[in-house]
């Protein structure tokens, strides 16, 4: 079946009194008396909603609040609810349909208000001879409240169709009537995009996929420095979110976009200036280490649950002081954390990073290899670093100790970064020949680390518990059956590193690094002629 | 879904202005809710304002060539859909009678509904037949209302008396006072006495009123149209104390 489009564009001299013809086609019309509400638009940081094709608005007057859910632009309706309040996360929502249809889209992610309008709106209802309703129709006039402004943005009036189960029949009748009696088209803009659009933002405008546009003769020192500057832009653009506790994503984020800078300004200390580059990396393994035991508080709690299935039924309710600890400390974790993001060292590192990245490089620096275009340094560094992992991974056996494979994830991860980096220099065939080998090692190994490092975190948590008097026998016993749980599951994974290594060594995977070095070469030439 | 049957063998007892009301307030607390009319007098439809008609009648739906899904109407209240009644269900004892399997007929009707749905309300026919029998298998909870009359009293005893030898042990049985005129002496004292006789009885007496009677020209539950009147409070309180029994 079509999909029917229920929002429609008005002409801006559009009365609700002009709904009032279609009496005259025989519709029976009952006017409803005009409302206000604050209408606010939710998604999560990344627009899962939107991206989804779907839209959250939330209606607000003093007496209820008023969920519905729909497809973005057509405007068809997927739940129209009563709810108490507006929900931050999908477990909030204690209707259980809310819930159950939320948490497939938005998973763990907090809901974050996007746009808020006033909405006046003046509803007609088409109705049968019992004066049942039939169809809903609402003109629509929004208004963006500017914060702290008088000021307000109008938006295009729209006419939204709401239909009635079981009269669909109606429905088209109406819709016919709108398109062939009143001339109206259907809108080519959902109003969230207008809204947002008038706001200055672009929806869906985030993602978690990094992208770093290139291009293959861009002399390398330009060619890096744009893509610290982006990786910048991420951590201020996650700052806020971070602070504000809205949503762990933000803080992950941020610290990817750190730990990202951090790999890429040690890789290349010659090609950026190693005086001026020492100094910043001490204030990026700052940023690291103050932004890290929030983290690590924020990934415990999201795997608290997890934790808990591990234990034996009867043993799992004595991890729940576990959970309160977690609680606690993250609230004072994430005070550190803020203060150390509105810091006037933050604030220092900032002001003259962004300063460093954007001035063009000396002259000195874009001769000799500094000249090189960025393809053939991206395919040196990949390949080199392709050797690396693989003498590496060659020597580790089953009894080689925790820290090689620790230092062959970091390795790994490095290369992971690389072709996360350069992958737009190179045809996405390519790319893709390489990625899947090294992102199946590389998962294997960052279990095996995370095991590693939440086994550890465990047992310096457990032993703080038992400093701060917050665990009983029975609860201490849960801790302590959790760390030997984490430790055969270590072992395991550890296990599956070497078919998993084995896959990244063939002569496929070869072959695949060896192609995309030639292509690093013939950028070389490319730039010569 | 949970599955709440207003229920009674007598007649006139205000089971479907407690189905209609009960459903508003369950659909008002955020729950997807149906009601369904079982009732061939149309009486919740009739409130729903929805005309009382399904195409093909009950022989369609029991022979499946109509969906139940998509006999549903939406009502003007959100969250609340309605299974309008038929005329032709004077007929479904005979025709359940006649089906393969005739104790879990509704139930069978019934599952593709059970995804959409929280709640479901059936505003059931006063009679005890096969009908009913499919309902006790289908149902989480009874809700029976009981006027403070000899005769009505007669009718929840033969319910307990029904009971007490079914096999539907996992039935709720909710029974509450309804169309309570306390100026009476005798709806006073047979509240006052059968309230300390069966402990089951809820505390929640629904009363006789203009504002209930009112339903009837306002065609919508009492919630809706005198939300701050006497007896949209007490429907409302019965709905709490519904829900903790639930």
């Amino acid at each position: 079946m079509a999909t029917l489009s229920l929002i429609y564009d008005l002409p801006e001299a559009f009365r609700p009194q002009d709904l009032e013809s279609l009496s005259s086609a025989g519709c029976r019309l009952v006017k409803e008396p005009v409302h206000q509400y604050i209408c606010r638009y939710l998604d999560t940081f990344d627009w899962r909603l939107h991206d989804a094709g779907e839209v959250l608005e939330f209606f607000q007057s003093s007496k209820s609040i008023h969920l519905i859910w729909r497809r973005l632009n057509s405007g068809q309706i997927l739940l129209n609810q009563v709810v108490h309040k507006v929900p931050r996360f999908s477990a909030d929502c204690q209707i259980p349909g809310v819930r159950q249809r939320l948490e497939p889209v938005i998973e763990r992610r907090a809901l974050q208000e996007k746009l808020s309008v006033v909405s006046e709106i003046s509803g007609l209802r088409v109705v049968d001879d019992n004066e049942k309703t039939l169809v809903r129709l609402d003109v629509r006039r929004d208004h963006i409240n500017l914060p702290q402004s008088i000021r307000q943005i109008p938006l295009p009036p729209k006419l939204y169709v709401y239909p009635y189960r079981g009269y669909e029949k109606e429905l088209k009748h109406i819709l016919t009537l709108l398109r062939e009696r009143l001339h109206l088209v259907p809108c080519t803009l959902d109003p969230l995009v207008s809204g947002l659009q008038a706001m200055g933002v672009k929806a869906g405008g985030y993602s978690s996929h990094w992208r770093y546009p290139l291009l293959p003769e861009q002399p390398a020192p330009i060619a890096v420095r744009h893509i610290l500057r982006q990786l910048l832009g991420i951590i201020e653009a996650n700052r806020p979110g971070s602070c504000q506790n809205q949503d762990s994503e933000f803080l992950h984020d941020l610290r990817r976009a750190v730990i990202r800078t951090r790999y890429l300004t040690a890789l290349l200390r010659d090609l950026l200036g190693r005086t001026a580059v020492n100094r910043f990396e001490q204030e990026f393994e700052w940023l690291e280490q103050v932004t890290r035991p929030c983290r690590d508080m924020d990934r415990f709690m999201e795997l608290f649950n997890s934790f808990q299935a591990r234990l034996p039924q009867p043993q799992q309710p004595y991890l729940a002081p576990f959970r309160e600890f977690l609680r606690e400390h993250k609230l004072q974790e994430q005070q550190q954390l803020c203060t150390a993001l509105e810091s006037p060292r933050y604030q220092r590192l900032l002001e003259s990073w962004e300063p460093f990245l954007s001035k063009e490089p000396p002259a000195a620096e874009l001769v000799g290899m500094g000249g090189r275009p960025i393809a053939a340094l991206a395919s040196d560094l990949i390949d080199n670093t392709y050797q690396e992992v693989l003498e590496q991974g060659n020597v580790i056996t089953p009894s080689t100790g925790v820290d090689a494979l620790i230092s062959m994830y970091h390795n790994t991860k490095g290369l992971y970064f690389l072709v996360e980096f350069f992958r737009d220099l190179f045809p996405e065939k390519q790319i893709q020949a390489i990625f899947k080998p090294l992102e199946a090692m590389r998962m294997n190994l960052e279990d095996f680390r995370d095991l590693e490092v939440q086994r550890q975190a465990l047992v310096v948590y457990r032993d703080a518990m038992l400093e701060e008097q917050r665990l009983t026998h029975s609860s201490l016993q849960a801790m302590e059956q959790l760390v030997r749980d984490l430790a055969l599951q270590e072992q395991e994974i550890r296990k599956s590193f070497a078919p998993s290594f084995k896959k990244f060594s063939t002569a496929k995977a070869a072959a695949a690094f060896h192609a995309l070095r030639a292509e690093g070469t013939t950028a070389v030439e490319v730039a010569r002629t | 879904m949970k599955i709440l049957a207003t229920y009674n063998i007598k007649g006139g007892v205000g089971k479907t202005t407690s189905a209609v009301n009960l459903a508003f307030l369950a659909a008002r607390d955020g729950h997807r809710t149906l009601v369904w009319d079982l009732d061939p007098q149309g009486a919740a439809s009739f409130y729903f304002r929805v005309k009382p008609k399904i195409k093909g009648g009950v022989d369609s739906v029991l022979k499946g060539r109509t969906q139940l899904d998509d006999a549903v109407k939406a009502t003007d209240f959100d969250g609340l859909d309605l299974l309008p009644s038929d005329f032709s269900f004077r007929n479904l004892d005979l025709a359940v009678n006649d089906s393969k399997q005739p104790m879990r007929q509704l139930l069978k009707l019934l599952r593709p509904l059970s995804h959409e749905y929280d709640m479901l309300f059936i505003d059931c026919a006063p009679s005890i037949s096969i009908v009913s029998e499919n309902i006790f298998f289908a149902a989480d909870a009874l809700l029976v209302p009981i006027i403070p009359t000899p005769l009505s009293v007669r009718t929840y005893e033969q319910i307990l008396a029904y009971f007490d030898k079914s096999a539907s042990k996992h039935l709720k049985i909710l029974p509450f006072f309804s169309m309570v005129d306390r100026s009476r002496p005798l709806h006073k004292d047979l509240v006052d006495n059968l309230s300390k006789q069966y402990r089951e009885i809820l505390g929640t007496a629904i009363p006789q009123t203009k504002s209930i009677e009112m339903m009837g020209i306002h065609r919508a539950p009492v919630g809706h149209f005198a939300p701050e009147s006497a007896s949209a409070q007490t429907y409302e309180k019965l709905w709490r104390e519904m829900q903790a029994k639930l």
